[in-house]
């Protein structure tokens, strides 16, 4: 599989497989407490009818589309074309100081 | 590669190395973290495991202000680079799954940056869902 980003791990292949594979590793106190949220969770669900189907059902979380994810799903990257990218550099700068990566950071549960 | 750790709550509930180990990870990779207020290590020691790669604190303004400014004191003091204020939290919301799992810190958990052991605010009477020493006071 030349030319692809790497995996590494054999069931990990994505944030999404994380936290499935995270989620059956926790005991419900703890897997309902990161993956839920308050009262009837609106911001998490986007198809009703997904989570009605699956209501009372341990995959209820997972099955659900979250719209706090869609927003981010609704951003584009538009690639640019015809450059040169014999050296690739990603890094940016927060907060003064250089990072690998950046962008801007959203918050979970607190 | 993750971009970037955003603030999250309890990481030892995941793991028992818990926030030590994502700060390993964000110096590792060179890439940013910022903490919950509400994490089960200390900022001191998160930050201690970091690189040249910033940190930033995740702050609400409590109703008891000293813990609130002490908190931001420690964080300066500990090199944090940030500040992310929560400002959307004049009562918390109702996370109905903490009340039917009575969700609750395990036996020597804590939450060091309150300065709290988190029993008061987690295993209070259902009827009262006002929590007096953290709740958020703004104005």
């Amino acid at each position: 599989m030349a030319n692809r980003g790497q995996s590494w791990d054999a069931q990990v292949h994505s944030i999404a497989d994380l936290r499935e594979y995270g989620s059956k590793k926790l005991p419900k106190m703890y897997r309902d407490y990161y993956n839920e949220g308050a009262m009837d969770l609106v911001t998490y669900v986007v198809r009703a009818e997904v989570a009605t189907q699956c209501s009372g059902n341990a995959n209820t979380v997972a099955a659900r589309l979250r719209d706090n994810e869609a927003a981010f799903d609704r951003y584009k990257i538009k690639p640019r074309i015809l450059v040169n990218v014999d050296n690739i550099d990603t890094s940016s700068e927060l907060f003064g100081k250089k990072v690998s990566r950046s962008t801007r950071l959203n918050q979970s549960i607190c | 590669m993750p971009l970037g750790f955003s603030p999250s709550a309890m990481h030892r509930l995941a793991h028992p190395d818990g926030e030590l180990a994502t700060s390993r990870a964000a110096a590792s990779y060179n890439i940013a973290m910022a903490l919950s207020s509400y994490s089960t290590e200390s900022l001191e020691n998160v930050k201690a495991q970091g690189a040249s790669n910033p940190y930033a604190m995740q702050l609400c303004v409590l109703r008891d202000r000293y813990t609130t400014k002490q908190m931001l004191q420690r964080a300066e003091a500990a090199g944090y680079s940030a500040i992310f204020l929560s400002v959307d939290v004049p009562l918390l919301g109702r996370r109905l799954n903490e009340f039917r799992n009575n969700f609750h810190l395990p036996d020597g958990m804590e939450w060091p940056n309150l300065l709290s052991n988190g029993k008061a605010e987690l295993n209070q009477d259902l009827s009262d869902h006002t929590q007096e020493t953290h709740s958020y006071e703004f104005g």
